[in-house]
């Protein structure tokens, strides 16, 4: 295969759903056709992504400059080991959700655009895990955020007015700091390209102002992830939209923040993210402890699957404030298996949700016998989001836990264990009142779950078992990421001197 | 609004602003101005239409689904970058064809402007779009 011919591969994953969603768009009055079209852009995303990840993984970083503007001056697009991984499971993902999608929206939010909007969103989320220029990254968040919003907003309903508000206020804020912080950084050193700015500070002496600069990212991604502090975003808007939307946000939108803060940290600022991983370590530690906390007391099943993703989120920031090798690999790791379990366990809810006629734990209950292999699929999505062996949570918790105490963070160990312990009893509960105990008196015959709609969720499902039942692929995968991750001058080399 | 004034200027203004915001999109290839810009202005004389006409006469006046305009506007722009796959280029590398028309006059035709009028059409069916929402209960 010529050079050539991967520098289109590495494209596509931004081309093809901004492809189909343009399409979408462009016969938004015929909803057949904006399927068919961005469920071909899904399949051919796929395919994409898994030819990238394997030649990224078989010879390295590969690079394309956009419009043939070289680095520093263009824009550059770079998939590292990272980004494929994120690219591929993002796509695996979104083919996921899209079957579900096309089975269970219903038609109003298809007229509305439910299709070409899904795809400007993953189109934005390839975009920001794929670009190598932090200005690019900030248009990346704004494709995404003005898809999110539209997906978030779709059904019109009162309360998702309300959430939608919440979401786009708070990650307004995130991202205006983002623009300011990526414009101070402008201003002192003089460029954009992620490769060419870390180089650059190398040479620059500690100051306040670059610390200053670096906190403002920090703040603004951390935001973004949904860490703490600024959290409450997350379980505000995820609760209310279509289990769709709500299962591609949990999924793949929450990883880009957390994506952005690995590269901005360990890429851009390498030459002094000294300066600010003690700060991330302290998020992360709060994150992990709320969100467990915060899964304990909800009583609406989308919002406690959300503090569970933000206990995820802090399980990701703790690989990095860590900051050894072997704790970014099982950060890597835990957000790789998190993609793909965190949109499993949404869809599962909207499966249950259709069963029980409710999101509300407290209206649910005696579904074990009606719904046995539902009640068999969400235990094992627990087993493996909780991180008991042989799955999947096991093993990344596992890693970053001894990272943890091979750092001497006994504080960070005992914070994994515990807030992994709080969203176990967490989920056991819901899963014992939704399933096990006795069901309300009058349950009038529920929707039969079909196999046809309940298939993408129970593939998904599979993909994250056989994550944690054969994971030694994956580990290896997430190592060499860590590995390349922090291999700075390998990455300016690949992203400044020349192309492959 | 029912305003006569308006209304006679509108008629007026409208035919005017959309051929400046097409000077000012072709205009931005080498000097500023472009497609974002070129969008906006032309979006602003529908604006100014839907004001002094109402949102049904816009919705007659504009004939096509705005988001479908939108949609339309971001595929050509994707076009203009794919244009480059045969000529072995990276993405959205720009191409040109030169011709002459006329004897000593050369006239240029470019990827960038393909994508420029992209980007032109998706502001305008996005603004268009965005505007129609807030004027009427759904779309």
């Amino acid at each position: 295969m010529t050079p050539m011919f991967w520098q289109w591969v590495l494209a596509a994953p931004i081309v093809l759903p901004l492809a189909g969603g343009a399409i979408g768009f462009l016969a938004i009055r015929r909803v057949g056709i904006a399927q068919a079209a961005t469920l071909l852009a899904s399949i051919g995303t796929l395919l994409a992504a898994i030819l990238l990840f394997g030649e990224v993984r078989q010879s390295g970083a590969l690079v394309m400059q956009a419009s043939r503007w070289d680095a520093p001056f263009g824009i550059t697009l770079v998939a590292d080991g990272l980004s494929a991984l994120l690219v591929m499971l993002a796509a695996a993902v979104g083919l996921g959700v899209q079957l579900h999608a096309m089975r269970t929206v219903d038609q109003e939010e298809r007229r509305f655009g439910f299709f070409p909007l899904f795809h400007l969103l993953l189109a934005g989320a390839n975009g920001a895990f794929l670009t190598g220029d932090i200005f690019n990254l900030y248009v990346w968040f704004e494709v995404t955020l003005i898809a999110g919003v539209g997906l978030l907003a779709l059904g019109q309903s009162k309360p998702q007015v309300d959430a939608t508000l919440k979401y786009v206020a708070i990650n307004l804020v995130g991202t205006t700091i983002y623009l300011i912080a990526t414009g101070l950084l402008y201003g002192a050193t003089g460029s954009l390209n992620m490769a060419d700015i870390s180089a650059r500070l190398l040479t620059e002496p500690d100051s306040g102002t670059l610390g200053a600069i670096g906190l403002l990212f920090v703040f603004s991604l951390a935001l973004k992830s949904a860490a703490f502090p600024l959290f409450f975003w997350l379980p505000a808007a995820y609760h209310t939209p279509s289990v769709a939307v709500s299962a591609v946000f949990a999924g793949i939108v929450t990883k880009v923040g957390a994506y952005a803060l690995l590269r901005v940290v360990v890429l851009v600022f390498s030459p002094k993210a000294e300066m600010f991983v003690d700060v991330i370590l302290w998020i992360a530690i709060l994150t992990l402890l709320v969100g467990g906390i915060g899964a304990l007391v909800q009583r609406d099943l989308r919002r406690l699957l959300s503090y569970a993703l933000v206990a995820g989120i802090g399980y990701i920031l703790l690989g990095l404030g860590i900051g050894t090798a072997e704790s970014l690999g099982g950060g890597i790791f835990y957000a790789a298996h998190h993609i793909v379990l965190m949109t499993t366990f949404f869809l599962l809810a909207g499966h249950v949700a259709g069963v029980a006629g409710s999101f509300s734990l407290d209206r649910m209950g005696g579904l074990l016998d009606r719904q046995t292999f539902l009640a068999i699929l969400f235990f094992v999505a627990i087993v493996a989001l909780s991180g008991l062996p042989p799955l999947g949570g096991f093993w990344a918790k596992a890693w970053l836990i001894k990272a943890a105490l091979a750092a001497g963070s006994w504080f960070a160990a005992g914070a994994a264990l515990v807030s992994g312990l709080l969203v176990l009893i967490a989920l056991g509960q819901a899963w014992a009142m939704i399933f096990w105990r006795k069901g309300p008196a009058s349950s009038d015959t529920p929707a039969a779950l079909r196999l046809p709609s309940l298939a993408p969720t129970v593939a998904l499902l599979i993909l994250a078992v056989a994550m944690g039942l054969h994971p030694e692929p994956w580990l290896d995968i997430s190592a060499r990421a860590a590995a390349a991750l922090l291999d700075v001058e390998g990455y300016q080399a690949t992203v400044l001197g020349g192309r492959r | 609004m029912n305003s006569l004034i308006l209304r006679t200027a509108t008629r007026l203004l409208v035919s005017l602003v959309l051929l400046f915001s097409i000077f000012v999109t072709l205009r931005g290839h080498n000097e500023p101005g472009g497609g974002f810009i070129g969008g906006l202005i032309a979006a602003s004389a529908f604006a100014l239409y839907s004001i002094a006409f109402g949102v049904e006469a816009l919705r007659r006046a504009f004939r096509f689904d705005p988001r479908a305009v939108a949609g339309f506007g971001v595929l050509v722009a994707i076009i203009s970058g794919l244009l480059s796959l045969p000529a072995e280029a990276p993405f959205l590398t720009g191409l040109w064809l030169t011709f002459e028309l006329v004897p000593g006059e050369k006239f240029a035709l470019s990827t960038p402007l393909l994508f420029d009028l992209g980007v032109y059409l998706t502001v305008i069916g996005g603004v268009i779009a965005i505007m129609l929402a807030l004027e009427e209960e759904g779309l």
